[in-house]
């Protein structure tokens, strides 16, 4: 039972739904506003530089798998949260409180117990641990942190590009490429987390 | 709504287990924490993440504010997966690399089928399957091997630049080693690449 695969975080959560009676529900509501909530660059869980995925989905009723099961129905509908990520929850609550903003509230106010939530790491932190099931079993393939990953998926095309300049170089040429290539590298602008890369070039 | 971001595509499924089975089910997960027994799941080397999940009946989250509380029969197990490829793609390779693993896992699920044949489990898989609402992904142009790679290649290349000292025909030999390690892991991934369907 874990939520950790080595220095990752695996984050579960389920946050039922608010049933007030209202002209649309919370739910649809919700659903409409997932479907239109950037998941680009700059987007919510982009800002907070550690998450790898992040998924959000309605759990409106559990599947019924037929005979000789028994049909059951969920007394509310709930919010299901999957996050991967760099470090400790507590690290995620602090960004979300330094970054979330409206975007954060406009999701989860939708939900039970968030009336109380105040934009603040402590507050934040308490609402996902409330809304948290443990993971199980989590398996994460490539082990760089975010930073890493994204430096690293910039450095493969200039290190690509250098290997195919320095063919033809004499060996003192291809030490200065090679400096010259980890000062692009290092002082080159990170990929924006959740951006394609032509879209930012 | 979309289960694709990019070169990504996300799978969650839900199913139904007794609640006496959850305890078995929790050993075989502690085993699976063992690092030898996860090189089927390398092997595969398309799927950035994956986790199940045991919802116990009586441990649905509770807020204070909700008005009652969740009361359920049966405990549910929640797999989800990040992967790269299409659904199909993915649940035959899935399936023919982890035919053991996949039983001993879902066996527990109500009218599981067995991962073989095919067909039935399939079939399985898309009833139980919850489409995903909102799906983020950090290098969304990249699969599951252009980010090994990339991460490889910057490892190695960071060795090299320390290695920039060495007189002439050591830093040759260097230089040399850095290419033959890196020829098959170049490029530039993160683009938009053809789309999905």
């Amino acid at each position: 039972m874990s939520n950790y695969y080595e220095k990752f975080y695996g984050y579960t959560g389920f946050f039922p739904i608010l049933k007030e009676v209202r002209e649309v529900s919370h739910t649809i509501e919700l659903r409409k506003l997932l479907s239109v909530l950037p998941n680009a660059g700059g987007s919510l869980f982009s800002r907070t530089g550690l998450v790898h995925g992040a998924r959000l989905f309605i759990l409106d009723d559990v599947v019924y798998n037929g005979h000789p099961t028994t049909a059951e129905h969920l007394e509310y509908e709930y919010l299901a949260v999957s996050l991967t990520f760099d470090g400790e929850l507590e690290f995620l609550a602090e960004k979300l409180a330094e970054f979330g903003g409206e975007e954060f509230k406009s999701i989860f106010s939708h939900c039970y117990g968030y009336a109380k939530v105040e934009l603040n790491a402590g507050s934040i932190l308490k609402f996902l641990e409330t809304g948290q099931v443990t993971t199980s079993f989590l398996y994460v393939e490539a082990d760089g942190d975010l930073q890493e990953t994204l430096r690293a998926l910039l450095a493969q095309k200039l290190i690509t590009e250098m290997l195919a300049k320095a063919q033809f170089l004499n060996t003192a040429d291809k030490r200065a490429l090679v400096l010259e290539t980890a000062d692009k590298i290092r002082s080159a602008n990170l990929p924006l987390a959740g951006d394609f890369i032509e879209e930012r070039n | 709504m979309s289960n694709i971001r990019g070169k990504a595509y996300g799978m969650n499924v839900i199913t139904p287990m007794k609640r006496w089975k959850t305890k078995i089910l929790n050993i075989l997960f502690k085993v699976l924490t063992i690092k030898a027994l996860q090189k089927d799941l390398h092997s595969l080397s398309f799927i950035h993440f994956a986790r199940w999940t045991v919802i116990p009946s009586k441990k649905f989250p509770n807020f204070p504010e909700q008005p009652t509380k969740e009361f359920l029969k049966y405990d549910y197990m929640m797999f989800e997966s990040n992967f790269n490829g299409s659904w199909n793609e993915y649940i035959d390779a899935f399936n023919s690399v982890l035919s053991l693993k996949l039983n001993l896992i879902w066996f527990w699920s109500e009218n599981y089928p067995g991962s073989q044949p095919l067909t039935p489990f399939k079939d399985y898989i898309t009833h139980n399957q919850i489409y995903t609402d909102y799906y983020y992904m950090a290098y969304p142009g990249s699969a599951v091997n252009d980010v090994k790679n990339a991460l490889d290649v910057h490892r190695s290349f960071q060795d090299l630049v320390k290695l920039t000292e060495q007189d002439d025909a050591q830093f040759d030999k260097s230089f040399n080693k850095f290419f033959v390690g890196a020829q098959n892991k170049l490029g530039a991934s993160g683009s938009l690449g053809s789309e999905m369907t």
